[in-house]
């Protein structure tokens, strides 16, 4: 085969044709182009006739297009090769193809050949039309011709029918007329029912024999009548309405009423109504069939009464309760208390078999476990867990049981929610528990007293009251409580008692006991009340006791408290009060009465204001109300009348009693009387005011007698020293120009005038100083004391020129002071010191301090020639001394200068002496004084 | 010392006995050429203004020192100082309180008008010379004082 095909491809020494065009591109594209284009042409042929013998299978010929297509494709593939041979010389192939469409041709050719007689016999298209159209108007006349032999029929077939009918009606009903009146007589006259019949008036128009055993009224009594006679007056509005739906044609409902007889009895009938029709249909008046049910109808209302009560308890049950068919498990009922414990509502029940319902899975979720309860016919759960609509879980008690309701079986399942009784269990438990305790802590007894058996049974509180050890039953005979009970009280307790059983009634008591335990007197209080028993007799006595004997004496307390307020602000001598927190006055003590001579009746709430001074009344309310609305204590002054009718002056205080929240409870007043004490200021008042004058004039007198002692002093510093200076001037210029004339005598006595007037100007200087001390204010500041000596010492230099003089200078502290006084001191002491060791031929001067801090003494020693301790006192004075002047210089002001320093720091100064051993002399300065 | 007639020394005293033991001091010490005395305060202010009988007097011919008592008729010398020293003519002339005050008032209140010495006069007439003398010879010889155009 491959070779074959090999041989048929090989170009077996041929040159390929395009040799033959020479190779020539023009020649050679237009035989190639225009080969390809007659072999798509052919090839397309054949495709276009297969889809046309496909679709149009009616066409004959079916042979001849068969061929032809072979042949034309076969013609196409002869120029494909004819290309191919342009460039291969497959000759053999080419040559082969041409066979085969000859081949082709052939039969084609001949068929072709064969068919043009009966090709030719085909009618053309427009012949063909032609003969449509007139077979068209065939088909319609035909159609129309149809038609009218139908309509024909109808009508014909219609007019039989009616015929017919109504042939048919008259014949039946004739009959059926005839059969009816006997029928009806048949049924209706002998009925026990009443059957009448009425127009739309309500008159009667027919009235049976059943009517009239019913109603006691005969057909000739009734027909032509209103039906209305054997209506109820309440019920006439019911005839009129059915009496109108009948009118309108509409249906009305058989009906229950009541209608009265000839004899005036009320029956209980059963009605039914339909109208009465004329021959047009027209409604022309009523039938009414009524049947007497009173007999029936007890006893359907007791059934229907039970029913009632059996759906009632079945809808407020408080036990969920489902009803299902035994057979299929399907849920036929269940009450809405199921339904409030479940949450799910009505429809998620019904029609659904029983483990259907998810919250049932645990006990009958298959119609295994069903058909289980089925057979066992009774199934208890307890403490059986259910889901709710909601998700909660609650616990049920869940019991089903298997009945017959007529025939059927049917399963109730009762499904009660423990969860509230539980709840309700463990309230009780603890309410049980809530009133033991408050029995317990009220401290009230229980006791019982079988009034047959003369036994008395107690609680544990009772045991305690008395202090006796608890029986173990609680029965005490009535000799324990009889003797407990003190004897004088005893009487009157059981006279009581007696009286409660006799009327079989409450009584309430009050009795003291001793008790047992240490014999004291308590006070008890009683309440009972007494129990009959089944005959009505009086058996049991119930009672309690309270042993109030605390509260009795916290009430006594309180009596004597409040006694004892009253005898004490009845006994003070203040007026007292107190109101009401709107200031209403509702309390004054006697003394108040007493005052003002006043009745309680005239005083209270207001009253006050008529023993007040009409001129100080209205200060007195305008104060009294702002404490009130501000709750602020009140304080003020003002007169009262007494009962001679003079005022006296009160200091009135009101203090507001508060409660925790602050709110005014009471105000509590009192009334002091000031007039006395009123008095005794005025004439302090007027005393003191006497005593500033005199200070005043005084002080003026002071500063005047001042200002004299300054010009004094003034004119003693200029005026007092210029003849002093005169006299001591001129007798110097005296003896300088006249010294030669003068005899020895004469010079001296110059020299002693010289003397006198300088130890005047001394002594008047130190005066000055002295009275200058006096006037000059202190300017007190820190003082270094070892520096103000030692500025003294070295001032008073002059003094100790040519001398030998030991100075020993100890601790010497810090002091406050007048620094310019406080030198004056030390010059004066150290100046004296130098002074008086002048005889000395080793003077020691000693300063120092001694003694605690706070009780300081500086002090000045020194070893000379002292003094006698008997002449100390004059010491200090001014122009004292106690040496000759021809001894020790000096004025003897010296000392008085240095007291009056001391003293007007206020500090003190001592001298310790001994004649011919020296003085010491002690100062301190004031208490607060560092020093 | 510019001219022979100018006054070196005003002396205010009204004490006539004061007055002479001063100048009996000052004499004593040589320094008497040119003092010019007067007896109270209205006349020191008229020889010092030139006012007055003075009025023919220059005020450039200052002293070279005023030797001034306080208590004095008609002005007192505190007065008599407050106007010295309040009058840019004037102020630069020395004073010097000569008293016998030792009232610490008068020293401080002279002090605070301007003052240049301060000298309490002594009973004792030593004392006092010595004391005339020194401040005489340090006013006048030792102290230079400004040369001031006025």
């Amino acid at each position: 085969m491959h070779e074959f095909f090999r041989w048929l491809f090989s170009p077996e020494g041929f040159m390929p044709h395009g040799h033959c065009y020479l190779w020539t591109p023009g020649i050679l594209r237009l035989h190639v182009l225009s080969d390809a284009l007659i072999a798509l042409s052919y090839y397309s042929i054949p495709i276009t006739l297969a889809w046309f013998v496909r679709k149009r299978r009616d066409v004959d010929f079916r042979a001849i297009f068969v061929c032809f297509a072979v042949f034309i494709l076969a013609c196409g593939t002869t120029h494909l090769l004819e290309i191919w041979n342009v460039w291969h010389a497959s000759y053999w192939l080419s040559g082969g193809m041409k066979a085969v469409t000859a081949a082709a041709s052939l039969p084609t050719a001949y068929l072709l050949t064969r068919l043009l007689p009966r090709a030719l016999a085909l009618p053309s298209p427009s012949a063909l039309q032609r003969v449509n159209e007139s077979l068209h108007e065939e088909i319609a006349a035909r159609r129309v011709a149809e038609e009218r032999l139908q309509e024909a029929n109808a009508l014909l077939e219609q007019r039989v029918a009616e015929r017919t009918a109504e042939l048919v009606r008259q014949i039946s009903e004739r009959e059926r007329s005839d059969l009816t009146a006997a029928r009806l007589a048949a049924i209706v006259e002998p009925s026990s029912d009443s059957i009448v019949s009425k127009d739309l008036h309500s008159v009667v128009m027919s009235w049976n024999a059943g009517a009239e055993r019913m109603f006691g009224y005969t057909a000739g009594e009734m027909v032509g009548q209103s039906i209305t006679r054997i209506i109820p007056p309440e019920r006439l509005g019911e005839e009129e309405m059915i009496l109108a739906r009948i009118a309108r044609g509409e249906s009305v409902e058989p009906f229950e009423t009541q209608r009265v007889r000839k004899d005036g009895t009320l029956i209980e009938v059963s009605v039914t109504v339909s109208p009465v029709k004329d021959a047009a249909g027209h409604v022309v008046g009523a039938s009414k069939m009524a049947r007497d049910i009173t007999a029936q109808k007890g006893g359907e209302e007791a059934r229907r009464a039970s029913e009632l009560r059996y759906r009632r308890l079945f809808e407020t049950s408080n036990d969920g309760i489902l009803i299902l068919d035994a057979e299929t498990g399907m849920v036929v009922d269940l009450n809405p208390f199921l339904i409030s414990i479940l949450g799910f509502s009505h429809e998620q029940f019904l029609g659904k078999a029983i483990w259907e319902l998810g919250f049932f899975k645990d006990i009958v979720a298959n119609e295994h476990n069903f058909a289980e309860l089925r057979e066992k016919e009774y199934l208890r759960y307890e403490n059986l867990p259910l889901e709710t609509f909601d998700g909660h879980r609650i616990e049920v008690e869940f019991i089903s049981n298997v009945y017959l309701v007529n025939d059927t079986k049917v399963i109730q399942c009762n499904i009660r929610d423990l969860t509230a009784r539980r709840t309700a269990e463990q309230a009780l438990r603890e309410s049980e528990a809530r009133m033991r305790l408050a029995t317990e802590a009220s401290a009230v007894g229980i006791w019982e007293w079988n009034v047959i058996s003369d036994q008395i049974r107690w609680d544990e509180q009772m045991f305690r009251i008395h202090g006796l050890a608890p029986t173990p039953d609680g029965f005490i005979p009535y000799a324990v409580w009889s003797g407990a009970v003190l004897p004088e009280d005893l009487p009157e307790q059981e006279r009581i008692l007696r009286e409660s059983v006799h009327r079989l009634g409450h009584s309430a008591r009050e009795f003291r006991i001793r008790r047992a335990t240490d014999g004291e007197c308590r006070h008890i209080q009683a309440v009972e009340t007494v129990r009959t028993n089944a005959a009505g007799e009086a058996e049991w006595v119930v009672g309690t006791n309270l042993d109030v004997t605390d509260r009795k004496r916290a009430e006594e307390a309180l009596r004597d408290s409040e006694e004892q307020f009253r005898t004490m602000v009845d006994a003070i001598s203040q007026l007292a009060w107190m109101a009401h927190p709107d200031g209403f006055i509702h309390w004054y003590n006697q003394r108040w009465f007493d005052y003002t001579g006043t009745t309680p009746e005239q005083m209270e709430g207001w009253g006050w204001q008529r023993v007040h001074d009409p001129e100080m009344l209205p200060k007195v309310l305008e104060g009294w109300k702002a404490s009130i609305a501000t709750g602020e204590p009140f304080e003020m002054n003002f007169p009262l009348r007494g009962a001679d009718g003079t005022y006296r002056w009160f200091l009135t205080r009101a203090f507001p009693v508060k409660d925790a929240a602050g709110r005014v409870l009471r105000w509590c007043g009192t009334n002091t009387d000031i007039s006395r004490m009123r008095d005794a200021e005025e004439e302090i008042h007027q005393l003191n005011a006497e005593l500033e004058r005199r200070v005043t004039e005084r002080t003026a007198q002071l500063e005047a007698a001042n200002k004299e002692l300054e010009a004094f002093s003034y004119s003693v510093s200029h005026d007092l020293r210029a003849p002093l200076r005169a006299v001591d001037g001129f007798s110097q210029a005296l003896l300088e120009d006249y010294a030669a004339q003068l005899p020895e005598e004469g010079r001296r006595y110059l020299g002693t005038i010289r003397q006198g007037a300088q130890k005047m100007g001394a002594l008047i200087d130190d005066l000055l100083a002295f009275s200058r001390l006096s006037r000059l204010p202190l300017k007190k500041r820190q003082v270094d004391t070892a520096r103000l000596v030692h500025e003294s010492i070295e001032e008073l230099a002059p003094q100790r020129a040519g001398r030998q003089i030991e100075i020993r200078i100890g601790d010497l502290p810090a002091c406050h002071g007048d620094p310019a006084l406080l030198k004056q001191v030390w010059i004066n002491l150290l100046s004296n010191a130098f002074k008086y060791t002048g005889k000395r031929e080793a003077a020691v001067v000693e300063i120092g301090c001694i003694g605690e801090r706070g009780a300081r003494e500086f002090f000045v020693r020194d070893n000379g020639t002292g003094f006698d301790m008997r002449y100390a006192g004059k010491l200090f004075g001014v122009f004292q001394r106690l040496h000759r002047a021809e001894d020790y210089e000096g004025t003897g002001v010296g000392l008085a200068i240095v007291q009056r320093v001391i003293h007007r720091h206020g500090g003190a100064i001592r001298v310790d002496a001994e004649l011919d051993r020296g003085a010491t002399f002690y100062f301190t300065l004031a208490v607060d004084n560092p020093v | 010392m510019n001219s022979p007639h100018v006054v070196e020394i005003l002396l205010v005293e009204d004490n006539p006995q004061d007055l002479e033991l001063a100048l009996r001091a000052l004499r004593k010490a040589n320094l008497t050429n040119r003092i010019h005395t007067v007896r109270d305060g209205a006349e020191a202010l008229d020889f010092i203004f030139c006012e007055g009988e003075h009025a023919g007097r220059k005020i450039e011919d200052r002293p070279k020192v005023i030797l001034l008592d306080l208590k004095l008729p008609k002005v007192d010398g505190l007065e008599v100082l407050k106007r010295i020293k309040s009058d840019p003519r004037t102020k630069m002339i020395p004073v010097v309180v000569l008293t016998s005050s030792k009232e610490q008032n008068d020293v401080v209140e002279s002090y605070q008008l301007g003052v240049n010495s301060y000298i309490v006069k002594p009973v004792n007439f030593e004392s006092f010379v010595a004391a005339v003398q020194q401040l005489g010879m340090y006013w006048l010889l030792l102290n230079q004082p400004p040369k001031l155009e006025v």
